[in-house]
């Protein structure tokens, strides 16, 4: 299975809630690989505590590969090469994670079909060895985005094929919904460019959900929230939850949230189930990370939104 | 401008000292095994010239050879990496109808010429490079098998992942395959001298990858490059069957969805002696009596089996209590 990643605007969460949806998807036993197609700023590596990749591979990462610069992109296993010694640990009945990084220093490019047949290439060799293949796009209307669509285009697909899931992440605010909004539905958004690259556009509407990202709580006002403040919120949340439905993004769209999370705050990485242990992390997040996992693989999960 | 060198006669001196090769391996993408005859029309990878064949004991075609063109560095242990020029030889090997390799290969010429020459100079000379700077051979065995990779740096496993890649366009493969597997690779060097016993090791890397050293007489290549491809494919199928089982006791998933297609397909192969050349039985049994891979193979095949057992006893056992509620 193919999940792309995408977001109209940096700083979202797409690539931190990404790698945990991998993390999470590997500990449920699916072997999942991590391509990391944010060309212009690879972040995976920094995120899975990887002191080599921390800003991609100085050499023949993907972006190399795909400019037809190497014949293979470098690949690591996720486990044997972060730092953590947490993250280490590959608990019995859990899958394989493996991060196929971007290069220092990749850019923009202009797209050719060269371009998109390696990309087609790419996809079905880690389609071929992996459950789950993440794609993290970088953010707004790239390359990349356009090349992906191409490459899974069903003329270039075969029919039998595993299914694709696209993802948008938006935070939770006006700004972030009405961009997010755009990005998707626009003259130029990634509908038009999946039905000029070949898409029904019912069909793949049936492929997009919609991830909200660090929503928070009344709890975000601190320990002593006014009853002011508290229906403040429960005005602004309903005024934006009207903002996304006139804005084609409504519950129909939802795959799920993820709550605002302070560790994520300050650092973005793996949230692990030591960090709700220790008292560090929500004991939401992750339930929100395996919640979105399971319906990202569950085909009458995803179906029956 | 002056003339490039004219090519000087091969003399003992310009013959090939060291040969350096990989083998990938993988699986063929297709829900089910080729036919032998679907698989001589697509290991026909030239046109007019056929694949090689065999049918017993295991059915196995062989492409013909196809060259690359190659102008890169060799890496080294130490010191400067020399520059080579000239075209690498590959071609793919077919096994059972399902499981696909790569086999790619240089023979490195040292002290030849001190420049590039024309290329009409190394076409002529097919599966040969030519380093234009000093090296030591044993030095570059060394840094062919461990040295550091590098987009500058020849990689034949690369040559062979994308013999390989040319079969899945191929209108016999379906690209269906129903097994999650990952491709191996496996890297060899000789170094060839005329006056040796042949003598070579196997050195099993951390890494995942196979690395084969040998001093050999030049005749006994083909044989040495055939052992390689065999230890290559049987190193596969061992991690593939272990990889299947291993996914077979996966969270959330049914066992059998991966034993099936990996007994169906993988259970019946292995069979390290049926293409073995006789002059490599010996490293074979070297190997074998070290690292015990065919022991691995049958000990890991009884345990996928053992698994069928346990699971078909379990459904009976549960059709069976069905009926008596």
């Amino acid at each position: 299975m193919l999940v792309f990643s995408s977001s109209d605007k940096g700083g979202t969460g797409r690539s931190v809630t990404s790698c945990n949806l991998a993390y999470r998807l590997s500990l449920s036993g699916q072997d999942v690989a991590y391509l990391d197609f944010d060309f212009g700023s690879p972040t995976a590596g920094a995120i899975f505590e990887i002191p080599t990749l921390e800003r991609g591979t100085p050499d023949g990462g993907l972006h190399s590969y795909i400019l037809g610069k190497v014949a293979e992109p470098v690949r690591v296993d996720v486990r044997v090469v972060t730092e953590r010694t947490a993250l280490k640990e590959r608990p019995p009945g859990s899958g394989k994670l493996s991060l196929f990084p971007g290069d220092v220093g990749g850019a923009e490019f202009h797209l050719t079909n060269d371009h998109i047949k390696k990309a087609i290439d790419l996809f079905e060799t880690v389609e071929r060895e992996f459950d789950v293949a993440i794609v993290d796009l970088s953010a707004g209307r790239s390359s990349a985005l356009d090349m992906s669509l191409q490459a899974v285009a069903p003329k270039v697909r075969p029919k039998k094929a595993d299914p694709i899931r696209w993802l948008l992440f938006h935070r939770w605010t006006t700004q972030h919904v009405i961009a997010a909004s755009g990005l998707l539905f626009a003259d130029n958004g990634i509908i038009a460019c999946a039905t000029n690259a070949g898409f029904d556009q019912r069909g793949f509407r049936s492929m997009v959900r919609t991830i909200r990202t660090a929503v928070p709580d009344d709890t975000a006002f601190g320990k002593e929230t006014t009853a002011e403040q508290e229906a403040w919120l429960r005005k602004s949340d309903d005024i934006l939850k009207g903002l996304a439905k006139a804005r084609g993004l409504g519950q129909d769209l939802l795959a799920g949230l993820t709550p605002l999370e302070p560790m994520l705050l300050w650092r973005e990485q793996v949230i692990m189930d030591v960090d709700v242990k220790r008292r560090l992390a929500k004991r939401a997040t992750t339930k929100a990370f395996d919640e979105l996992a399971e319906r990202i693989i569950n085909d009458d999960a995803w179906e029956g939104f | 401008m002056a003339r490039p060198d004219a090519p000087r006669h091969p003399t003992e001196q310009h013959r090939p000292q060291v040969v350096l090769g990989a083998v990938t391996t993988g699986l063929l993408n297709t829900s089910e095994p080729l036919p032998l005859e679907a698989a001589r029309q697509a290991l026909a990878l030239l046109p007019g010239v056929s694949a090689d064949w065999r049918r017993h004991p295991i059915e196995q075609v062989v492409s013909p050879d196809l060259f690359f063109g190659l102008d890169c560095k060799l890496a080294v242990r130490s010191g400067a990496q020399p520059r080579v020029i000239g075209t690498a030889r590959a071609r793919a090997v077919l096994t059972a109808g399902h499981v696909l390799q790569g086999s790619a290969s240089v023979a490195v010429v040292l002290d030849a010429s001190k420049r590039r020459l024309p290329w009409a100079h190394y076409a002529a000379r097919t599966g040969m490079v030519e380093a234009i700077n000093k090296a030591d051979p044993a030095d570059l065995v060394n840094g062919f098998l461990h040295g550091r990779s590098g987009s500058t740096v020849l990689d034949l496993g690369k040559t062979g992942s994308y013999v390989m890649s040319l079969l899945d366009r191929v209108p016999q493969v379906d690209r269906q395959a129903r097994l999650k597997t990952q491709t191996c690779r496996l890297l060899w060097a000789a170094h060839l001298r005329e006056d040796v016993e042949p003598d070579g090791r196997v050195e099993a890397g951390d890494d995942g990858v196979f690395r084969v050293r040998m001093s050999t007489p030049s005749e006994l290549l083909p044989q040495f490059v055939e052992f390689c491809e065999v230890l290559a494919m049987h190193d596969w199928l061992l991690s593939a069957l272990k990889n299947a089982f291993d996914r077979s006791a996966r969270r959330g998933r049914r066992a059998e969805d991966e034993i099936d297609p990996a007994l169906s397909y993988l259970g019946h192969i292995w069979n390290p002696t049926a293409h073995l050349p006789h002059e490599m039985r010996w490293l074979w049994q070297a190997l074998e009596d070290e690292a015990q891979l065919t022991w691995e193979w049958q000990s890991t095949l009884t345990r996928v089996r053992d698994k069928v057992t346990l699971l078909t006893r379990k459904a009976i056992e549960e059709t069976l209590h069905k009926e008596s509620v």
